[in-house]
């Protein structure tokens, strides 16, 4: 077998060197298993339950793959600068209010709402700039902290001068107001706020998958998120990455932010209210990598919509009788999160650091209970002798 | 210990020059009081009423600094950032709204349910319930903390975060227990007056308990602070990895100081609690407190505890007269409009102008006489932030102008919003040029 | 062997990444003897300290301290077992007093406990009392003494070294690892420093010291062992070390 394909490719050796680039070495081949096993898993999980529950749960999931593609593509501008500049950005759901803002403000104006959102996020972009200049240049190297608290006072100033210059009221998109098409009866979809921003988030994955894998300025910046230090030593110019990163951050923020609203309303905290979500999808996807961000926001958002048949089903007086029972869907992924947070910090997609810290108590408890070795089984070792 | 250590200060202090910024935070505060009271006699307030909504001020103030002390030996002393500070708030008030209150039954007018009734109606004494709030406070905190403390400061402030917005999310759902939406009314005062200046007396008990209460645990927490146990706190903020083969368990120290810090916080929400008289999950307990007492904290310096309780005065005194002002400022814009509109071009035109000249006079500087002054200034950095904020200044005069002029009335809400705005900027200028606050550390001299 | 070793490193293991800094290194450290630690620059000396002192964790292996097992422990625990280690880039706490920075390396401090502070206020008044008398005697010998009082991040890089061994001598260790105590340090205080730890390992202590300063390892230790790429590859007295090919092939001599 394997002598086969070797001579195979070695006969045409020109059109080996023209495709060589694009094909699949073996971690990609790798990782393309891994992607269908999970997809395969994901189709039997959904099937199975709208087999029981009926359709309502892939109308649901439907929802969930709307919700997740903003979350993901907001996800992955927060990841990027996470990864290069080190901290979490608690503006970041200001910023996607601004780019809603902005938008509206020219749609409003008589500008169709695709360039409204083309202007947004070239705007953006440039406020991700200024924002570095400006203040989180000041405070590098100063632990996560002080970005931490700059970023809430960035985060603070938009919110509330949106506030003060727009009002409180909500706004909406003037899109042409459209029945759902239906895929099947008890299924159907929105065209704008469902096809349309389906599409948008996956190509956006797209672009930035192209970003990061093939052109220069995403190696370097997946360097720089890698390691600075050996960045720096290997020549890459981190400022210009840096910049690039905020760049990148921004402008999807503001294409999120979009989303968003064309999903529900416009409201001056209308980011700032999905921002755990979007924490979540980042953490549980493992900071700084724009894969995992993508798997975490399509778990994060899938887990939130589907979970809702499943918290209606507690609202009925016979199981535990809980009011507003949709309402928890938004807990749903801050458990995640915690969850990921006592068993893999690190995130699911994220590699384990040579440095994560220990955690003794943790280490403790799971000696207590599964007998790890360590000081109490010493004697065993001793037996063993050297391992 | 502490003693002697803290009995270091005084020493200190007497051969030190007149500590400025102290006496700039007090004089502060004086202001904001003195302009309280001043709009109060404006509006033809009657003395008591004055008094009273001073005492209000004060009430909420000492809340605030509870919270601060808690959040200082959390963040300052330990180095624990802590997002979710509205989070253990709330359950201090909610748990002391349930244990104190009265049972109130759901009411349900012509089939429609009203009011849906809460968990509770225990009719506990006070101090029982402040104690409750403390320890279930105290519980979150170590349980929020078990999984969260061991990571970096990021993955705590997002933990946090995310604990207080679900806490958010239960009192408003979780009808049968908080109450829904209206929440929980009908907590019981300190003492019940029957007389017709109820509020005016009202207002004194609390501020009395609140001071009271806020001298306490400001003695207690600066003689758990400055002793070696606080030392130990403060090696785990500096360097936990190098305390750690110090022969430190740090993971229980940060546990301590998280649970302390997250009692303390529940202490504020019982006091907020008895004072206002009732919960509701409404923005009492919204982020934006957190983000306040953080500036609070910031602001009077971290890891100095009376700096903190300065701090939270200061801040809160903003609040609280950016609310007292909130009827005037409208009423007196309008009227002066044409003026400040005039007064503003003219200011920028001096601005322009003289930023012209200073570009150009650096340029071709003259060593001596004035160009030393010009040169002096300029290399202290004083220019350039100056004319920086003295443009952010002659924007927001513009913005307010227009706001005016198009929506009459306006400002009277967009106040609120810019006193937010006020806050993200002092987060950001502080965080960037006096992360060490106005009142900074001490340095712990031992004999 | 284990039972006269005061310190047994077994077959220890640690990558990072795709870098195998320790490979497979097994070391004994004799009690009451001065053993040094050499080897090139990233030879994974520090790394076996730190995998020692419960920092890392190691991948595989066993540590064997005083007849306690003591991988996996975590680094408070083997402190009060009576094992220190001092950095080879100081973790001074910046922010606190050079005082503070001793008193806090005492082991057993009874005020470091809260509910002492309220329930023997006088018992954590005598011990602080005691571990302060002690550190300024600490801080005497180190001649830092002038500098009591000034916060930590004052320091100079010297200083700061010094400040690391203080601490280290504060928490009366059976075993102190020093990991290069005296690399930036004058040479007139070098030498006293060293007659210090001379003077200490007969009062019964031992020490195990990394050292890229020749004159320390040859006349003072006792016992050197060379590691290279992870390994443990010669050990031996000093002058046997000195002359052995394979350590002046990747060390000494290149
Ligand atoms: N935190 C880390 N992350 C990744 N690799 C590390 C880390 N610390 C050490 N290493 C690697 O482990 C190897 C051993 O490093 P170590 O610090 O133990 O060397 P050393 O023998 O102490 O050297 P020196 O004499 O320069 O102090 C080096 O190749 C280094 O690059
Ligand atoms: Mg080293």
């Amino acid at each position: 077998m394997a002598q086969d394909s070797g001579s195979q490719t070695s006969s045409p050796d020109r059109a080996r060197s023209r495709w060589a680039a694009l094909r699949p070495t073996a971690r990609l081949r790798r990782q393309l298993v891994q992607a269908s096993i999970f997809a395969l898993i994901l189709v039997a999980v959904i099937g199975g339950l709208s087999f029981v529950f009926g359709i309502i749960v892939l109308q649901y999931a439907m929802g969930g793959l709307v919700v997740s593609s903003i979350v993901i593509v907001a996800a992955i501008g927060l990841t990027v600068l996470y990864g290069i500049r080190g901290f979490a950005n608690f503006a970041y759901g200001d910023l996607m209010t601004l780019g809603a803002y902005i938008s509206l403000l020219l749609s409003v104006n008589g500008l169709s709402l695709v360039w409204g959102a083309i202007v947004s996020f070239f705007v953006l972009a440039v406020v991700g700039i200024l924002l570095e200049v400006v203040i989180f240049s000041r405070l590098e190297g100063r632990g996560p902290v002080p970005p931490i608290v700059a970023s809430v006072g960035v985060g603070l100033i938009i919110q509330n001068g949106i506030r003060s210059i727009a009002g409180t009221a909500e706004w909406l998109y003037p899109v042409p107001a459209s029945q759902d098409i239906v895929i099947v009866p008890g299924l159907g979809i929105h065209p704008v706020r469902g096809i349309l921003t389906l599409v948008i988030g996956v190509t956006f994955v797209l672009s930035a998958h192209i970003l990061l894998k093939y052109t220069n300025l995403g190696k370097a910046m997946r360097a720089t998120a890698d390691n600075l230090e050996l960045a720096k030593a290997t020549g890459i110019d981190t400022k210009r990455v840096t910049y690039a990163a905020w760049v990148v951050s921004c402008s999807f923020a503001s294409t999120a932010g979009v989303l968003l609203g064309l999903g529900t309303a416009i409201t001056p905290t209308m980011g700032f209210d999905v921002i755990l979500l979007i924490f979540a999808a980042v953490i549980v996807g493992g900071i700084g990598s724009p894969y995992g961000a993508m798997l975490g926001g399509l778990l994060v958002g899938l887990s939130q919509e589907m979970s809702v048949p499943f918290l209606v089903w507690l609202e009925r007086p016979d199981v535990i009788g809980l009011q507003f029972g949709s309402a928890y869907k938004v807990a749903i992924p801050f458990i995640i999160l915690i969850i990921v947070l006592i068993f893999r910090p690190w995130g699911i997609a994220g590699r384990r650091p040579a440095f994560a810290r220990r955690s003794y108590f943790i280490e403790r408890v799971t000696r207590a209970l599964g007998g790890e070795r360590g000081a109490i089984d010493a004697s065993v070792g001793e037996a063993n002798g050297g391992r | 210990m502490a003693s002697t250590s803290s009995g270091g200060i005084p020493n200190q202090a007497a051969g030190r020059k007149l500590p400025w910024s102290e006496v700039i935070a007090f004089v502060a505060i004086a202001v904001i009081v003195l302009a309280g009271v001043l709009a109060g006699v404006l509006a033809g307030a009657s003395p008591q009423g004055i008094l009273t909504n001073v005492g209000f001020y004060a009430s909420i103030a000492i809340i605030f600094a509870v919270l601060a002390l808690g959040f200082n030996l959390q963040w300052g002393y330990t180095g624990l950032f802590n997002a979710g500070i509205a989070g253990f708030y709330l359950i201090g008030a909610y748990t002391m709204a349930i244990a104190i209150t009265a049972p109130s039954p759901p009411i349900v007018i012509g089939g429609i349910p009203v009011y849906p009734g809460h968990l509770g109606g225990y009719s506990l004494p006070l101090a029982v319930g402040a104690i409750l709030a403390m320890l279930a406070a105290g519980g979150a905190a170590v349980i929020i903390a078990l999984p969260a403390l061991r990571l970096r400061a990021d993955y705590l402030a997002i933990a946090t975060l995310a604990f207080a917005s679900i806490l958010q999310i239960l009192a408003n759902n979780l009808q049968s227990v908080t109450g829904g939406a209206i929440g929980i009314t009908g907590i019981p005062k300190p003492i019940t007056f029957v007389s017709a200046n109820a509020p005016f007396l009202n207002a004194i008990t609390i501020v009395g308990i609140g001071s009271a209460i806020l001298l306490l645990f400001l003695l207690l927490l600066q003689f758990m602070a400055e002793s070696p146990w606080g030392r130990v706190l403060r090696a785990v903020r500096e360097d936990e990895e190098a305390t750690m083969a110090l022969g430190k368990n740090t993971f229980n120290y940060k546990l301590q100081a998280f649970a302390l810090g997250g009692a303390l916080m529940g202490l504020a929400g019982a006091l907020f609690a008895v004072t206002l008289g009732y919960v509701s999950p409404s923005s009492s307990f919204a982020p934006a407190v957190t983000f306040s007492v953080w500036v609070m904290v910031i602001v009077g310096g971290s890891g100095n505890n009376r700096g903190v309780i300065v701090g939270a005065f200061l801040i809160y005194g903003l609040e609280w007269l950016s609310v007292q002002l909130k009827d005037y400022v409208p009423i007196a814009l309008a009227a002066g409009l044409p003026t400040i509109r005039l007064l503003l071009i003219v200011v920028g035109l001096i601005a322009v102008i003289a930023a012209g000249v200073f570009v150009l006079f650096s340029r071709y500087m003259p060593t001596r006489g004035w160009g030393r002054v010009l040169r002096k200034i300029q290399e202290r950095g004083w220019v350039r932030n100056g004319t920086i904020g003295a443009f952010a200044l002659y924007g927001l005069g513009w913005v307010f102008v227009f706001l005016e002029q198009y929506k009459p009335g306006a400002i009277g809400d967009t106040i609120f919003y810019t006193r937010l705005m006020f806050i993200g900027v002092l987060l950001i200028i502080l965080i960037i040029y006096r992360p060490e606050g106005i009142l900074r550390e001490h340095k712990r001299v031992l004999r | 062997m284990a039972s006269e070793s005061i310190l047994r490193v077994n077959a220890v293991d640690k990558a990072f990444g795709g870098i195998h800094a320790v490979d497979r290194c097994s070391l004994t450290v004799l009690p009451q003897s001065i053993t040094g630690l050499i080897g090139p620059n990233g030879a994974g000396k520090s790394t076996l300290f730190n995998i020692i002192a419960g920092l890392y964790r190691p991948d595989g292996g066993e540590i064997w301290f005083d007849g306690t097992r003591i991988d996996g422990l975590p680094p408070y625990e083997i402190v009060h077992l009576g094992l220190t280690k001092t950095w080879q880039i100081p973790h001074e706490l910046r922010n606190l007093t050079v005082l503070e920075n001793l008193v806090l390396a005492a082991k057993g401090n009874s005020g470091e406990r809260l509910l002492n502070l309220f329930f023997r206020p006088r018992q954590v008044k005598r011990d602080e009392k005691q571990w302060r008398a002690r550190a300024r005697e600490v801080l005497k010998l180190t001649q830092l003494d002038g500098l009591a009082n000034e916060h930590a991040r004052t320091l100079s890089g010297g200083q700061k070294k010094l400040l690391e061994l203080s601490r280290a001598l504060m928490s009366d260790p059976a075993l102190v690892l020093l990991d290069e105590p005296v690399a930036g340090v004058n040479p007139a205080l070098t030498g006293s420093l060293m007659d210090l730890i001379e003077k200490l390992r007969q009062g019964g202590r031992t020490f195990f010291l990394i050292e890229h300063d020749m004159n320390v390892v040859m006349n003072r230790c006792d016992w050197v062992i060379v590691m290279h790429q992870g390994r443990r590859i010669a050990e031996g007295r000093p002058e046997m070390v000195k002359t052995d090919p394979v350590v002046i092939e990747s060390y000494l001599g290149g």
